[in-house]
């Protein structure tokens, strides 16, 4: 298992654009990823609704958990996409 | 005929299973948007799910189904249902998460039931096209990969709660 804290950039948070970017970037990976926000619900990455109903506003810290698969790369591949995109 | 039976009759009724293959209503009056023409990739492509669209003649969308309201946004233009195992989203415009709720009001509360044709916001039409965006009324349903298909049957001008998605298990 592998794990990052990301800081939100975004001032409107995971709303539904870079949610449904975050659940088509986590399917694209062969590992299992779970977000959770910092004090609050955590969700499987590749579930929409489930991600948009975090309710991560900017300002807000998640923590991303990365498990299976190649860990390694599918790390680096998620703290590259919410640098990008959050 | 027990004493209190007359109570047990004002029972709420647990909400009906969905039926399959389900229909899902127009969220709204107007014309009818396939999927592949909704102006936002993230729809178009199917990112999001299989969904369609409505360019709404009149600011309020209905319940497409008899649905839980599983989730709202503080910038009001999007609501989450669950009906059957179904996760829709309706979106009311494209990029309006930009308006930060002017001109949206929600007629709903979330973990609330609504039936079908039940009145879950409005949106003041005259703000978004000022605002410059779309007002394309989207409805998606995002755990589309949990089912055998979705299709779009809609066509032409809708009523709301004209069949415009068909979800087969």
């Amino acid at each position: 298992m592998k794990q990052f804290t990301y800081v939100i950039n975004d001032p409107i948070g995971i709303h539904a654009r870079p949610a449904g970017l975050l659940v088509k970037a986590a399917k694209a990976l062969d590992s299992t990823i779970t977000v959770e926000k910092e004090g609050g619900k955590s969700s499987a990455a590749t579930k929409l609704m489930g991600v948009m109903g975090l309710g991560v506003k900017g300002g807000d810290t998640v923590i991303v958990t990365v498990e299976g698969g190649d860990e390694e790369a599918s790390c680096r591949a998620m703290e590259q996409f919410f640098k990008d995109n959050l | 005929m027990g004493l209190f039976d007359f109570l047990k009759g004002k029972e709420p009724a647990a909400p009906a299973a969905a039926a399959f293959p389900a229909i899902l209503g127009a969220p709204s009056k107007g014309a009818f948007v396939p999927m592949s023409q909704i102006p936002d990739e993230m729809f178009s492509q199917g990112i999001m799910g299989v969904c369609c669209g409505v360019n709404p003649e009149e600011g309020r969308v209905y319940a497409p189904i008899d649905a839980t309201v599983t989730q709202l946004t503080d910038t009001l233009h999007a609501v989450g249902l669950e009906a059957g195992g179904m996760e829709i989203l309706i979106h009311v415009g494209v990029d309006t998460v930009e308006m930060k709720g002017e001109g949206f009001a929600n007629a709903v509360k979330e973990g609330q039931s609504v039936k079908k044709g039940e009145l879950l916001l409005t949106m003041d039409l005259d703000k978004i096209r000022e605002a410059g965006h779309p007002s394309t009324v989207i409805m998606a349903v995002t755990n589309t990969d949990d089912f055998a298909g979705v299709e779009e049957t809609g066509s032409g001008a809708v009523q709301p709660g004209d069949g415009v998605l068909r979800v087969n298990k």
